[in-house]
């Protein structure tokens, strides 16, 4: 019996001891891209995780270095200051502006690539605290239209020189896939990813539970409306109309334009959250149904012009679940 | 039939090795962490247990900012930057969670312990 105790001693000891080495969470904070982006990495050696960390840093410098608008030398800085087209972009930006372009044209221009002029109108205007007039809301609306921009193998063009683009609604998402993509061929356990409002994961958790995200509640910061699984494949991109916005006059005007209007959008909704297997294509998306308002964004889901879900929360607090995610997600 | 007897040395030696298992347990494999709020700042990163209220004060590229925690929630109280974006975000409560002052270079967001039910609260 004293042999069966001991044993069962050391049984118990080791299992102590494993349970220490599980203790492996290893979080990190970037901020890139005007944005907070949070890793969290589930493995066993620190030194996995720290060059991990390594190679994220060095891929959101990357991207930046492409994606941002007001950085010289960036594609996106080029292509805005070229006449007519860009020839040498980066094969990412090739394949974002590709999406993008997709995007504005299926949602109608609900979501458009080429609102840069209006952003920076309404970033003036925060700035000297006074409204847009009509005339400068003629003519930043004018130079935005996405029907000016083309793709064609690796080059960009446009056939209007004073048209801009600003890759704010859609480079986040596709930032947070690349991180992804990269991330999985590592030898990780699992990992959480946030950039901004965009959310995705791999692997899996140290004690094998979901993924679990809570979506906050657009008028109470510190609370959420429900609750959603989240697995490898699906990510996550929420547009609220609290996350960004100027104030003029005392009142807040949030970052979400719509550009039919040029104003800030004003559908009903106040948050949308979309979830896809392409990152770029759910951060489009959240801000093209956003423009939509609900029934538009619900018909649009019911077209199947992309395999998607939705999550859409209008002002007075009431929340739409699309059909293929209402078994995922628990409302409180 | 095979009958064992157990000797009381032998539930002696029981009872020792699952004391021994338990004290081991609760430091190591039983924790379960108060989430922490972190703060990146330009001289570097601090880290405060969201579960005592405190409030601290940060200097960063040459702005204040007070930092509450309060009832396990976090703000910035009174910032000197021009914007005031960063006392406007509110509260941060959940794990993932950020507020950043870009003029000043800081950053706080919550991290992690071990009692939450989600991973994360995205909007």
């Amino acid at each position: 019996m004293r042999k069966i105790a001991f044993l069962l001693a050391i049984c118990l000891l080791l299992s102590c001891f494993s349970g220490c080495a599980k203790q492996t969470v290893f979080s990190e904070t970037f901020y890139f891209m005007d944005t907070l982006i949070g890793v969290t990495l589930y493995t066993p050696e620190e030194g996995t995780a720290t060059s991990a960390f390594d190679d994220c840093r060095a891929i959101l410098a990357d991207l930046e270095g492409l994606w941002a608008r007001q950085k010289q030398g960036s594609d996106v800085a080029r292509f805005n200051e070229a006449t007519f087209e860009l020839s040498d972009a980066d094969p990412r930006t090739v394949a974002l502006l590709s999406t993008a372009l997709d995007v504005s044209q299926k949602t109608d221009g609900a979501f458009d690539v080429t609102v840069a002029p209006l952003v920076d109108l309404w970033e003036r205007c925060g700035e000297r605290d006074k409204l847009p007039t009509e005339e400068e809301l003629t003519k930043a609306l004018n130079k935005t239209d996405f029907h000016a921009l083309a793709v064609q193998k690796s080059k960009l063009f446009k056939s209007d020189p004073e048209v801009a683009i600003d890759l704010g609604g859609i480079g986040k998402g596709a930032a947070i896939e690349l991180l992804l993509q990269h991330l999985s061929t590592l030898d990780l356990d699992g990992g959480l990813l946030t950039f901004g409002s965009n959310v995705a994961v791999f692997g899996e958790k140290p004690n094998g539970d979901p993924f679990r995200i809570g979506l906050r509640d657009p008028r109470d910061a510190g609370a959420s409306v429900g609750t959603m699984r989240l697995s490898q494949g699906q990510i996550l991109s929420v547009s609220g109309d609290y996350e960004r916005y100027v104030t003029i006059g005392g009142e807040n005007y949030h970052h979400i334009l719509d550009p039919s209007t040029g104003y800030p959008a004003n559908s009903g909704l106040s948050c949308v959250a979309v979830i896809a297997s392409d990152g770029a294509l759910a951060d489009a998306l959240s801000t093209a149904l956003f423009v939509m308002g609900k029934d538009r964004a619900i018909e649009f889901y019911h077209s199947d012009t992309y395999a998607f879900e939705a999550i859409l929360i209008e002002r007075d607090g009431t929340v739409t679940v699309t059909e293929g995610w209402e078994s995922n997600f628990t409302k409180n | 039939m095979f009958q064992t007897k157990i000797a009381s040395l032998d539930w002696l030696a029981v009872a020792t090795v699952l004391l021994a298992a338990c004290l081991l347990w609760i430091p190591f494999g039983g924790r379960r962490d108060a989430d922490v709020l972190v703060i990146t700042a330009s001289d570097g990163r601090s880290e405060y247990a969201l579960s005592k209220d405190r409030e601290i004060e940060v200097t960063s590229n040459g702005h204040r900012l007070l930092i509450v925690i309060s009832d396990g929630a976090a703000f910035v109280r009174e910032s000197d930057c021009p914007d005031g974006v960063c006392v406007a975000s509110g509260e941060i409560h959940y794990a993932g969670e950020s507020i950043l002052c870009a003029p000043a270079g800081v950053t706080l967001t919550v991290q992690k312990g071990g009692g939450d039910n989600v991973d994360f609260i995205a909007g």
